[in-house]
């Protein structure tokens, strides 16, 4: 089996490739301007810089040789998508690169078309001209296991390099070959979606293939609810997109950008694993360029796995919970470190590293800082009672572990800056007066 | 006639007064020339000299049709770039007829009816922004804002007796000029003097250009003898005469050959018929403009552009899909690009061999519409116009005759000195 892949990632950045305008808007049509949807005369600005930059870190990471300069070519079809019935992409970035023994045929940015509906006949134009970069390989992968494997790892890159904007997923076309025959999905707009559509579409082959049927060369569509692949019903005609360079664009000058090559995952994890940190924990701390920073620098005093640990667990942990990168999270990365080296000192228990993290996150701030006193204590075990006359109720009818809820209750009440066994006491008193 | 300088130093009131002449002018005149297809402002207090744009170009909440009827009714969202600074100084009367998206020569293609010659109706105005030309000629307006691709204000400036400039490629903002070849296109002013159309490009281009410190002494002038060979013999004695005017200030002529801007019209319709057929893509019907309808959405944009685009817009676009089609790429569009270069060089050549080229602005005197039969008769036309466009540089169009245009031409980013010129030719001229 063969398989390559076209993918196509929404870079982080903020505006469209030609325009100003927002990549995102809530309502349909919103974030448009001339330039974007097209009008008569307007002109593209100087490709965005930033997806520029992003589209270089990929394909250095990727191991592609550089241009040093591209052409932003135009790409005629007619189709309701296209404001202007051409599609702006550029001439390849990077070059012959190779990631997990996949040769990369080339990288380069293009702009996104317009979202159609077929259906009700309307085109929401706050797609148009936001920013992609596509990714061609060669039909190096030949398994599906492969397939797998190369998705997670480019899908790593991608958030650990901060390339893909991480609200967008990515998209691809695939190209499956089983025998001699090579079919074209298109379509797919999850990660999930293209290891279906190849496991789909390679299971189909073989199957035909089996019962004696012939494989014609085609294009089709990837159905991702019903999750098969579907014989496009667009007729196979050779197609002449008349490229052409944009006589409204100057050429991208690569050789002047200027980005500075981050370790990839890959070395980031085989540095950590040398440093003694367990595989599963590396795998975890390499997932953000944010959390290596905090291991480098926790590293240096307490030991690595415990470290790496405590941020695949407690770290990685709560930020999942929430769906958040610690980037996103805007929580400043000093102020986690702070947290982990009183967690891993032992100056606070672990439950209580949690809590503070859980506030950092929740952007509450910490009340107890300090340790309770004995009147505070006393304070929030009374008001425990009273908010929970049911559960004394029932310990008093002899269910003991009525008493671990009254006790947990007062320690979250108290921010957990009391010492359990002080709350025990005072709380047994209470409960036996 | 007042001079640009003189209304633009209008009071309000005589500005205003002049405006409301200039209105019932159009009102009475439009019907036997036809420059205007929108008049935009009837009862404007205008305070401020009149301004005719070419319907190419967009002003915002003004209807733009760029001539043609794929854009009947489409209203400009926005305005041009070039436009921001000249607007705040002067009104906008109307937007002016011109051929169909800049794509024409003779100024009487629109969809909306032929503009006419202000010195004879039954010749052509020169085109593309013949309306400008005309409007300016019988004083319908003071100021104009045009497009020049390949001579498009410089031969209506020839043809109505009005002075034009296309500017250096790149100088003044393309964004909200409609595309014709965008490789070419420019925003271009013409006026009466060219004290106006200096006065136009400084607010165009945000630029401070002094025109007086000027003198023809110790000028070297490139005249290449072919060009004007090959004119007809009343462009030829107008342009000779205008040289010689030149001459006697103390310049100093330098005849050349320069073989090799034979190739510059060939090179320009490739090059256009190609930059062209894409820009032309957007103009499907869904947009903007009558829909036609269809079976399939296939069809339906086929009979939008079927039928709502003219003859000679289906021409230059079914000749630019097949000069980017795959496999003639390399041999017509390569070609053109090649050719191109030949021309830009052969031009730099000649400026290295003086301070600037003269020609004539039109090999022709303005032709009887309709004398013109074969759409290569009219490409011919832009023999004098076309090399300075393919090399970049900016281009001025002075009239030496009634009907006669001198072209002067200077080295990218000299436009001042080309208007300098330009302006000290005109002194010579008048006070002979």
């Amino acid at each position: 089996m063969k398989v390559g892949l076209e993918i196509h990632v929404y870079p982080r950045t903020s505006a469209k490739m030609f325009c100003m305008c927002f990549v995102r808007a809530e309502d349909a049509n919103t974030s448009v301007c001339p330039r974007c949807t097209g009008q008569p005369g307007a002109k593209p600005m100087a490709p965005n810089r930033t997806a520029v930059e992003k589209a270089v870190v990929l394909a250095k990471a990727l191991g592609c040789k550089l241009e040093v300069r591209a052409t932003v070519l135009r790409k005629h079809y007619f189709y309701p998508d296209l404001p202007s019935n051409y599609q702006r992409t550029s001439t390849p970035i990077g070059r012959e690169g190779s990631f997990l023994g996949v040769r990369i045929r080339e990288v380069h940015v293009e702009e996104d078309a317009a979202r159609y509906e077929p259906r009700d006949g309307t085109v929401d134009y706050n797609r148009a001209g936001v920013p992609l970069i596509e990714v061609v390989t060669e039909p190096d992968i030949n398994s599906t296991d492969a397939a797998k494997n190369f998705v997670d790892e480019f899908s790593r890159l991608l958030h650990y390099l901060k390339i893909a904007d991480p609200s967008s997923a990515i998209k691809a076309d695939t190209n499956v070959s089983v025998g001699d025959t090579r079919v074209e999905v298109k379509n797919i707009n999850t990660t999930h979606g293209i290891l279906a559509a190849i496991e789909h579409e390679a299971k189909r082959q073989t199957e035909l293939l089996e019962r004696g049927g012939t494989l014609v060369q085609e294009t089709r569509h990837w159905d991702e609810t019903k999750g098969r692949t579907l014989a496009s019903r667009e007729k196979e005609t050779e197609s002449d997109y008349r490229y052409m360079e944009d006589p409204d664009l100057q050429p991208i000058d690569i050789s002047s950008v200027r980005v500075a090559t981050p370790e990839d995952t890959f070395a980031a994890r085989k540095r950590l694993e040398r440093a003694g940190v367990a595989r599963d924990a590396a795998v975890a701390v390499t997932e953000e360029q944010e959390f290596v920073a905090l291991f480098d620098s926790l590293s240096k005093r307490f030991e690595p796995q415990r470290v790496a640990e405590w941020i695949r667990r407690d770290l990685r942990g709560e930020l999942n919970h929430r769906t958040l990168t610690l980037e996103q999270s805007g929580v400043k990365t000093k102020d986690v470190e702070r947290l982990m080296d009183d967690a891993l000192s032992e100056k606070i228990t672990r439950h209580k590293a949690k809590q503070l993290l859980r506030e950092l996150l929740d952007k509450k701030e910490s009340k107890h800082t300090t340790k309770a006193s004995k009147e505070d204590v006393e304070k929030a075990v009374e008001a425990t009672l009273l908010a929970h006359q049911d559960v004394v109720q029932r310990y008093r009818e002899g269910k003991k572990e009525a008493f671990n809820f009254l006790l947990g209750e007062t320690n979250r009440a108290l921010g957990f800056a009391a010492d359990p066994k002080e709350i025990a006491k005072v709380l047994k008193e209470k409960l036996n007066m | 006639m007042m001079g640009s300088k003189e209304i633009l130093g209008l009071s309000t009131s005589d500005a205003t007064e002049r405006f409301h002449k200039q209105l019932t002018l159009i009102e009475k005149q439009n019907k036997t020339y036809n420059a205007f297809v929108t008049v935009t402002d009837k009862y404007a207090n205008a305070g401020y000299p009149s301004l005719a744009v070419k319907d190419n170009i967009l002003v915002e909440g003004i209807r733009c049709t760029s001539s043609s009827r794929v854009l009947e009714n489409y209203v400009a969202p926005y305005s041009a770039d070039a436009l921001h600074n000249v607007t705040t100084h002067l009104r906008v009367i109307g937007k002016t007829v011109h051929d169909p998206f800049g794509a024409g020569g003779s100024g009487t293609t629109s969809d909306f009816g032929a503009t006419k010659n202000p010195f004879d109706t039954t010749r052509v105005p020169g085109g593309s922004s013949g309306g400008n030309g005309v409007a300016l000629a019988l004083e319908q307006c003071d100021f104009a804002i045009g497009s020049d691709t390949f001579g498009s204000v410089r031969a209506p400036a020839a043809f109505c007796g009005v002075v034009g400039l296309r500017p250096t490629y790149g100088l003044v903002s393309r964004h909200g000029l409609m595309d014709l070849a965008m490789s070419l296109d420019t925003i271009a002013p013409m006026a009466r003097d060219v004290y106006g159309v200096a006065y136009l490009l400084e607010r165009m281009a945000n630029k401070r250009y002094e025109l007086d410190k000027f003198s023809a002494r110790g000028l070297k002038i490139v005249v290449p003898t072919e060009l004007l060979d090959g004119s007809a013999k009343e462009v030829r004695d107008a342009v000779e005469k205008a040289i010689a005017t030149l001459t006697d200030a103390g310049a100093k002529r330098v005849d050349v050959r320069a073989p090799n801007l034979r190739y510059a019209v060939p090179s320009y319709y490739i090059t256009m018929f190609a930059e062209f057929s894409s820009a032309m893509q957007r103009f499907d019907g869904l947009k903007y403009g009558p829909r036609a309808d269809g079976e399939t959405p296939e069809e339906a944009v086929s009979k939008t552009r079927g039928s709502y685009l003219s003859e000679e817009l289906k021409r230059r676009i079914f000749l630019g899909t097949y000069a980017t089609r795959k496999e003639h790429a390399n041999k017509w569009y390569a070609a053109a690009l090649r050719g191109r270069t030949l021309v830009a060089k052969e031009m730099q050549g000649l400026l290295k061999k003086g301070d600037f080229i003269v020609t004539p602005t039109m090999p022709v005197l303005p032709w009887k519409i309709g004398e013109l039969t074969t759409p290569l008769q009219n490409y011919l036309m832009d023999v004098m116009t076309g090399p300075p466009s393919l090399a970049g540089m900016p281009a001025l169009s002075v009239p030496c005759g009634r009907t006669v245009g001198l072209q002067i031409i200077g080295n990218r980013f000299k436009d001042a000195e080309v208007l300098q010129l330009g302006h000290a030719y005109e002194r010579l001229r008048d006070s002979k």
